[in-house]
């Protein structure tokens, strides 16, 4: 079987690079080791989620391969539960937990390749502070959050919003920053700004989503105007959610925009030998096939239970898959948002059956009614005048822990507590997913478990409504603790570096950059693969239309096309949309 | 320096307008073709091409939207009457010198019986209220020359309950002030001698403040620019004497970079979709703010100053010198 | 997901849609023509009515098919109908521009034909209860007219609607339910000026009548004011409002001349740490030439010539600040003398 391109790998990155590629004409195989789409960013049920857990962990035997090998390294000092609990398949817990900013380059990709219209996505409803058992800080990221914040002064609004004003302009050249571009963060806040603690960390740890207050100026600057930018594209948060559990689900409809268009899918097959033929053979072959307009194929690649080879032009390949070599540097089109330190994470993820109460420690008192002097009967709850009693319930948040705020935690780093319910499509009714993510820059001996039990516990103080402090607390029902540590050269996989293989650079955990990053890393993916299949004189054919047969049967002509420049990531799209209806329901 | 007014091109826009009869849109705004004419006949006027459409044409199609069971005019033939088609109808007619052809006794009628209760008109006979068919109906009675016939009290006592403490007008009673019904109760005020009804400090305050930092006009506070309303802010600031109070220059471009430079036309904002009522208050924008090259608009009627200076109609109003080339 | 940007389409993609139109306006040119004949022949049919509901399903501003429409209820429709029926269909129009508004929330004749719907809801649904269909109506226009401003929080129509609604309600609400809902939108976006705007006119009328203590819901307005100011300087919504509350004179409560004074040292101390807010500068030159006119007669020559030389100052600085307004200043600046 010979294609274009085989792509090794559905991770979010080599999913998106597939729909391109595919897009753009080519003939794509797209293989992964897993039965499920998503490689690292994918979303799964309870059940997969622990036989996961027991391949890499060793407890479950299973054929060795390189791709295994390498995600053991990939994953440690994993623990889970013992039990799984009921209705395990309504669960779509993401291995890579994220949230999607409205403005950058991942939603102008799910537009412009079309694939927003498979998937669909929720607001982030909160973003908070973490600040003693059963209460928050709330975030004051917005004018609007600020003008009604009861905690902060007049003149700390001021600051504050001169600093949210500043940080959503173009502050590149102004006075403020000259000087000052590598100052760590949060000491520039403090200095600059004159904004107090737990301003700056507020800003610092939940609205830039630092890892350490140590992180430069000007890139988190950069993050924070995205940020402050996406807000109110789609609603007041910045941030989307995707529903049935986020980037995995993604990944899949970028698999699925590259079937559409002639991209073949094989999944949960052992990658048995990648191989890459040297340049000679090649134009060996090439002579003898001198009027094919196809060069010979230069990777071959065996899989388990499949006779035949499938080979191709060029490969693409998720790091775990082939020797690693030096990324791909980036050309003009690509610079990636976020230059992140890659840190291991220590990781846990817990199943609830009591959502998280978001209680502001300025919580206003019940207010004293307006002297009303005319009665209210007759009319209906919606319409009376008493607002409802603050609910500060959550389905799908995030819980911020800033260095400091546990003290069995973390005094340097971060931690981020990602929860998702049934309103992200995520969990079954009345369940939420808690997902911990804390970076450890620094190697520490304590296993994941032990480094989160403070976390999960104060999560789990929020689970519980102050207001009736004779509950006991809430207990996980499910929980895996795990270390995620960053492609290292460790792991030796059987295909050379130096193979010319694209391999897909490091991701980011940097929660809300996640899915950009992967998407400008597909993009300068994509690039590069274009430039060798053009190289290599490679053809392509794009579906001229398709249409649906009498017999159900979808038939495609393909029209054979000159090799003329790619100009975009993304070719127009093929058909416009119909007017679909915004309006809400209701 | 940005672009300049491209006079030629919009003459050929608002002459195609009557021809893209293949297009859908042409159909599905068939509803405001008598106001149409009338902004594109205006348009044409101050940018010096009365000619460029055919006068008995026009002439003909207005009467053709002639309501006789109501007495007033529709906006298309079948169409029933309403205020506002009637005045634009009596306004082509006037700009084309053939108010002979009117019933004007019915028309007036028709319009007298618009009014309600409380001062405001209706629209038609199904009771849509607003200031702006107030407006309407003055200008019509002015227009026809029977402005003595109304109940001039009434009418301004609704003007003044529509009055906000932000000096601007609403719609209706209780409405939020808003540029658009700011010109139509200026403007009715001025046409009925009674422009003390305004408190023309705070007015123009807030009309000055309806410019935004990239030269363009908004119609409330904390809301996008739009080229309409360059007229409707500038003719109520025209109507009170303060169009200095704005930056004149700013505008101006603004309104210019509307302009769509392949087809022409002028659009809301720069690289939209132009249309005819954009056109015509961006041209009378720039008549206001003494662009070169036009005739002067007269704000209070939104027709040629020398139309209504020849029905004796004019009232105190200034805008910029005329500039030179 | 909402709100999608604007995207590419190939040629084809267009030209099929250049070919859908044509079908389209094949459709509505027909249709027009079939339902102004039978307006024209006065056809009051059922089969009539249905044809305007198509009709205006496409061009929902074609007034007059909305006018014939409602000739076509009055003479044929409601006639031959009970009580319960004339509900039914009227309860159906009433969906019918919801989802019309929906999609084009500033059509004129669409809310327009709302509120003529709502005027011929007959009694019922027993003599016992005659006000039964029309109050859950006006409790359903309230949270329709409440959900259009969810939508868009600056829709004139639907905060028009909105007063109209509460004006008519059988069953009124306390006015003072407007304060709370005009709170929540004003907390959720300080710049809409609208809801501002229409605090005014409650707390205005709430005073009127007696049924708000004065003085006490003043100082909480300034306070609710005055942490808009700081949270933004550049809004002027919020300017404006505060020029509403200081009044011109007919709000005057207690000590008027100490709350001018109080209001310009509060402003004055934004200014200090805002030193370039036009907006600060701008409204104490407004409160002090007030403070020169209401109550120039008990100011002495000294602290009259003060204030004059202070606004001076500062309309010099607005004419650089604010040079879009330039002249205004200069002009301001010329007949600044009031006593």
């Amino acid at each position: 079987m010979e294609f274009d391109a085989i792509v090794l790998g559905t991770g979010l990155s080599e999913s998106i690079a597939a729909a391109a590629l595919s897009k753009a004409g080519f003939k794509v195989a797209h293989v992964d080791n897993n039965q499920y789409y998503g490689g690292d960013e994918a979303s799964l049920t309870l059940d997969e989620l622990a036989e996961w857990a027991d391949i890499r962990s060793g407890r479950k035997d299973t054929p060795s391969s390189d791709y295994l090998a390498t995600q053991k390294e990939r994953y440690t000092s994993i623990s889970r539960s013992e039990s799984i609990p009921p209705q395990s398949r309504q669960y779509a817990v993401s291995l890579a937990p994220s949230v999607v900013p409205s403005i950058g380059s991942h939603i102008d990709a799910l537009v412009a390749s079309g694939v927003s219209r498979y998937g669909s996505f929720k607001l982030l409803e909160k973003v908070a502070v973490y600040d003693r058992p059963g209460f928050v800080q709330s975030v004051p990221g917005s004018k609007e959050d600020v003008f009604k914040s009861k905690a902060l002064s007049l003149i700390d609004k001021r600051r504050l919003m001169r600093f949210l004003m500043f940080a959503a302009g173009e502050f590149e050249d102004k006075k403020e920053l000259e000087g000052k571009e590598q100052m760590p963060f949060s000491q520039y806040l403090r200095e600059v700004f004159s904004l107090n603690g737990k301003a700056v960390n507020a800003i610092a740890y939940a609205i830039a989503f630092c890892t350490t207050g140590e992180e430069h100026t000007l890139p988190v600057l950069r993050r924070i105007r995205q940020y402050l930018r996406s807000a109110g594209r789609y609603g007041a948060s910045p941030f989307l959610v995707g529903h049935y559990g986020g980037l995995g689900e993604t990944a899949q409809g970028f698999c699925r925009t590259s079937a559409v268009k002639g991209g073949t899918y094989i999944l949960g097959r052992r990658v048995l030998s990648v191989k890459a033929s040297s340049l000679a053979d090649s134009l060996e072959v090439e002579k003898a096939a001198s009027d094919s307009a196809k060069t010979a194929a230069r990777y071959e690649v065996q899989l388990e239970d499949i006779d035949e080879q499938l080979t191709s032009t060029i490969l693409l390949s998720a790091p775990d898959y082939v020797r690693p070599s030096a990324p791909i540097t980036s050309s003009s089109h690509d610079v990636p948002s976020v230059s992140h330190a890659h840190y291991p994470i220590a990781r846990c993820i817990a199943i609830l059956e009591h959502p998280l109460v978001f209680t502001p420690v300025d919580a206003p008192e019940e207010t004293p009614a307006p002297e009303v002097e005319e009665s209210i009967e007759g009319v209906e709850d919606e319409l009376s005048d008493k607002p409802a009693p603050p609910n500060y319930e959550v389905d799908t948040a995030l819980l911020v822990f800033p260095p400091g705020a546990l003290p069995d935690g973390s005094t340097t780093t971060a931690a981020h507590a990602l929860v998702t319910g049934e309103a992200s499509m995520s969990a079954p009714r009345g369940k939420y997913i808690l997902n911990i993510s804390l970076p450890l820059p620094t190697s520490d001996p304590s296993s994941p478990k032990e480094l989160l039990r403070p976390y999960l516990e104060a999560a789990l103080s929020l689970a519980i409504s102050p207001s009736s402090p004779e509950t006991t607390p809430t207990r996980p029902l499910f929980t895996v603790f795990y270390t995620h540590n960053p492609p290292s050269g460790a792991a030796p996989p059987s295909t050379p570096s130096d193979s010319g293989a694209i391999l897909t650079p490091p991701p980011t955990q940097l929660l809300p950059a996640i899915a950009d990053v992967a998407t400008e890393n597909a993009e300068a993916m994509f690039w590069k693969a274009v430039e060798q299949l053009k190289a290599a004189g490679v053809r392509r054919s794009v579906v001229k239309e398709s249409y649906k047969k009498s017999d159900g049967e979808e038939e495609k002509v393909y029209d054979e096309r000159k090799p003329e420049e790619i100009d975009s990531f993304w070719p127009p799209l093929d058909a416009t949309e119909e007017d679909s209806s915004t309006a809400d329901e209701w | 320096m940005g672009p300049a007014l491209d006079i030629p091109l919009h003459v050929k826009y608002i002459q195609s307008l009557g021809e893209n009869k293949d297009d859908l849109v042409y159909h599905l705004t068939a509803h405001l073709r008598m106001n149409a004419v009338y902004w594109g006949l205006t348009a044409l006027l101050i940018m010096k091409h009365k000619d460029a459409l055919d006068r008995d044409e026009m002439i003909d199609f207005v009467m053709s939207c002639w309501d006789d069971e109501a007495g007033g005019f529709g906006a298309h033939p079948d169409h029933d009457a309403h205020i506002h088609s009637t005045l634009s109808a009596i306004q082509i007619l006037v700009m084309q010198n053939a108010l002979d052809r009117v019933d004007v006794p019915r028309v007036v009628k028709f319009i007298l019986s618009l009014q309600q209760d409380s001062g405001v008109f209706a629209g038609d006979q199904w009771g849509e209220i607003d200031t702006r068919f107030l407006y309407i109906a003055v200008n019509a009675l002015s227009l026809l020359g029977h402005l003595h016939e109304l109940d001039v009290e009434k009418t301004v006592g609704y003007i003044r309950r529509c009055r906000n403490f932000d000096g601007g007008f609403g719609a209706r009673e209780g409405a939020e002030s808003h540029a658009s019904q700011v010109f139509v109760c200026v403007a009715a005020l001025a046409i009925l001698d009674r422009l003390e009804e305004v408190d023309q400090d705070m007015l123009g305050w807030w009309l000055a403040e309806r410019q935004l930092p990239n030269g363009g006009l908004n119609g409330r506070p904390e809301k996008l620019e739009d080229v309409c309303y360059s007229f409707w802010v500038l003719s109520a600031m025209s109507i009170l004497n303060k169009v200095p109070w704005i930056n004149a220059e700013k505008l101006t471009a603004f309104i210019l970079s509307a302009q769509d430079p392949e087809q022409g036309g002028i659009a809301d904002r720069p690289g939209d979709q132009p249309d005819v009522f954009h056109t015509i208050f961006g041209v009378a924008g720039l008549s206001i703010l003494g662009y070169p090259g036009l005739d002067d608009l007269d704000p209070v009627y939104c027709m040629p100053a020398s139309v209504i200076e020849s029905l004796g109609l004019r009232k105190g109003w200034t805008a910029l010198p005329r500039r030179q080339v | 997901m909402h709100n999608v940007k604007r995207v590419r389409y190939s040629a084809e993609a267009l030209a099929a849609q250049r070919q859908r139109e044509k079908a389209r306006l094949k459709e509505f040119q027909s249709l027009t023509g079939e339902v102004l004949a039978r307006k024209q022949r006065k056809d009051h049919s059922r089969e009539a009515f249905d044809l305007t509901t198509r009709l205006l399903q496409i061009n929902p501003e074609f007034y007059t098919i909305w006018n014939y429409r409602r000739l076509v209820l009055l003479n044929g429709i409601f006639v031959e109908s009970t009580p319960t029926q004339i509900n039914d269909v009227l309860s159906d129009d009433l969906s019918l521009t919801t989802t019309l508004l929906k999609q084009h929330p500033k059509v004129y004749c669409i809310w327009t034909h709302r509120q003529w719907c709502l005027a011929q809801v007959p009694d019922g649904p027993t003599a016992s209860d005659r006000n039964g269909w029309r109050q859950a109506y006006w409790n359903k226009e309230l949270f329709v007219a409440e959900k259009m401003l969810e939508a868009d929080p600056r829709n004139f129509h639907a905060w028009t609607y909105r007063r109209y609604v509460l004006a008519q309600m059988p069953v009124k609400r306390p006015e003072t339910a407007d304060l709370a809902f005009t709170k929540r939108k004003i907390e959720s976006n300080i710049s809409n000026f609208s809801a501002w705007h229409q605090r005014s006119k409650t707390l205005t009328s709430l005073w009127d009548a007696g049924k708000l203590d004065k003085a006490r819901s003043l100082e909480e307005e300034f306070d609710l004011v005055r942490n808009a100011m700081y949270t933004d300087p550049n809004d002027q919504s919020v300017w404006i409002y505060h020029r509403w509350l200081v009044g011109p004179g007919e709000f005057v409560i207690g000590d008027d001349k100490g709350l001018l004074e109080r209001e310009v040292s509060s402003i004055q101390e934004l200014l200090d740490i805002q030193p370039d807010s036009k907006w600060c500068m701008e409204s104490i030159v407004f409160y002090k030439k007030l403070l020169l006119r209401r109550h120039g007669d008990s100011l002495g020559d000294d602290e009259r010539g003060k204030l004059n030389s202070e606004c001076e100052e500062l309309l010099g600085s607005l004419q650089s600040v604010d040079p879009d307004r330039h002249q205004r200043y200069v002009d301001l600046s010329r007949n600044h003398h009031i006593v």
